[in-house]
């Protein structure tokens, strides 16, 4: 049960990193590589927080031995911004609201981009179903499925505030 | 809550996984996609000193026809490869189906046809972290003797959560299982023991090595899940129907798999005996889904109301009869 030494593709970065076999991806990536990005949220894999990159596609890294991402490319939310300038997919999330306290966003975000670079432009349905693993409990995912089609160049259904416009012309429709 | 520390070794082979597996027989466990793995060891059910670590190893990654024609799929098959399969989606629909009613994409990148199946029963007495189960005496699956689930219960009761089990079960599958001396196949009903504290008859030092499917022909099978939460959760009931037509739109060959309401999936033969040779209407279909019903005795483990689960099992057979039905005739 000795620390082994490592080597892990982050962000196209080669880093050498001692770990005890029982150190999760998510662990690693926090606490010895400081990449903060990913979240620890429900350690079960049932929230997303902890999304990464492994090869290209979205993966818990909570539910992944650092040990096992050997080899691999790893893409962290470090990873898109170029450490002064936002990638365009998360200036996308800003502008379109679609994040508020922030926590999801990491794992939406990758999430979003994992599914975009395999489809360029995926319908509401696929958007859904590939964020159906995400939650999300403040911004909602509306904003966040609107971003993603935004990000694909796709027009963004117009919705109108529920509490916007004549109320009686509401009510008599 | 971190992991326990335990040796990690990641065998390039089957022999060397096996081997290692004997060597250490009782302190081994197998991790493939380790989605549900990693989980149990956070909470403390298992503590292995040594984890052999299986994504790297070739040699289980297959999903291919043989000569006879039956679809042989490596246990290290990951579920995506599986719903994506063309030789699936064209023969087994129901199978890539299921397989997208298990958790969600980025697991099912990770997550195995292998690991799947052999799925550990879950009951909420069971599945929590070591400081929730200090609170409380072990139950019979820690190796106590009371059950929190069932007063007085004196068997466990949790619950099988595989989705491929049913369907695999409806197919007619079975498993192969090696070790460093032997290797065998049992049929997929025989894998599963219908004890919720040692659900399937993997012995320490056994691996999961293969799922066997015959060829179906040309019936169609539905699966149907009860959960809480649709974009990913475990089924809190489910459904399997397989059957073929007659060509005058009668129902033949039926086979109606009872799942996720206690420790293993479970033909019902008498509902399956309803079906055969009748043309299927609302009175006939009342009568399956009663016998389901009868057949469906979920207790209160799960986070659903048994009475609300065994009530869904009803409404979950006809509507898969009836898809079932639909997609025989279209067939």
């Amino acid at each position: 049960m000795e620390q082994v030494l490592i080597k892990l593709t982050v962000n196209g970065r080669e880093e050498d990193v001692r770990v005890s076999p029982h150190k999760t991806l998510l662990e690693v990536l926090r606490d010895d590589l400081s990449l903060t990005g990913a979240k620890n949220g429900c350690e079960d894999g049932s929230c997303g927080t902890c999304t990464v990159l492994l090869d290209g596609a979205a993966v818990r890294s909570c539910l992944l031995l650092a040990m096992e991402a050997q080899g691999h490319e790893i893409v962290t939310i470090e990873g898109l911004s170029d450490g002064q300038n936002m990638s365009p997919l998360q200036e996308i999330f800003v502008n379109q609201g679609a994040v508020q306290c922030g926590f999801c966003s990491p794992g939406m975000i990758l999430t979003a981009k994992a599914l975009l670079d395999s489809a360029s432009s995926p319908t509401e349905t696929e958007i859904r179903e590939a964020i159906s693993g995400n939650l999300c409990r403040c911004t909602g995912y509306t904003k966040i499925v609107e971003a993603v089609m935004a990000a694909s160049g796709q027009p963004v259904p117009v919705r109108t505030h529920p509490y916007e416009g004549d109320v009686s012309e509401r009510a008599a429709s | 809550m971190q992991l326990p520390r335990f040796d990690f070794i990641q065998p390039a082979t089957i022999d060397e996984a096996c081997s290692l597996l004997d060597e250490r027989k009782g302190d081994a466990t197998v991790l493939a996609g380790g989605t549900d793995l990693l989980i149990e060891l956070r909470r403390r059910l298992r503590k292995p000193g040594c984890v052999i670590g299986l994504k790297e190893m070739r040699g289980l990654d297959y999903i291919q026809k043989d000569d006879g024609g039956d679809l042989r799929i490596g246990a290290l098959a990951r579920l995506q490869w599986i719903e994506s399969s063309p030789i699936i989606a064209e023969e087994y629909p129901a199978l890539a189906q299921a397989t997208r009613l298990v958790a969600v994409p980025p697991i099912r990148r990770v997550a195995t046809i292998g690991g799947n199946l052999s799925l550990d029963t879950r009951c909420i007495y069971y599945n929590q972290s070591e400081f929730w189960r200090s609170a409380q005496a072990d139950c019979i699956k820690l190796g106590g003797d009371i059950c929190h689930a069932v007063p007085k219960g004196r068997r466990c009761l949790a619950v099988c959560q595989s989705d491929l089990a049913p369907v695999l079960m409806a197919l007619g599958a079975s498993v192969k299982i090696v070790s460093a001396e032997a290797e065998r196949t049992v049929a997929l009903a025989d894998f599963f023991t219908g004890k919720g504290e040692k659900p399937n008859v993997l012995a320490p030092g056994e691996l999961l090595a293969e799922v066997i499917i015959p060829s179906d022909g040309q019936r169609a099978a539905v699966y149907e899940k009860l959960r809480i939460r649709e974009g990913m959760d475990f089924p809190l009931a489910g459904i399997v129907v397989s059957l073929g037509t007659d060509g005058q739109g009668a129902a033949a060959g039926a086979r109606i798999v009872l799942s996720a309401v206690g420790p293993a999936p479970t033909r019902i033969v008498e509902a399956e005996g309803l079906l055969e040779g009748k043309r299927i209407d609302d009175d006939l279909l009342e009568q399956v889904a009663q016998v389901m019903f009868e057949r469906a005795h979920p207790v209160a483990n799960l986070a659903m109301d048994p009475w609300y689960r065994r009530k869904m099992v009803k409404v979950l057979t006809k509507r898969a009869v009836r898809q079932a039905l639909e997609t025989a005739k279209a067939n």
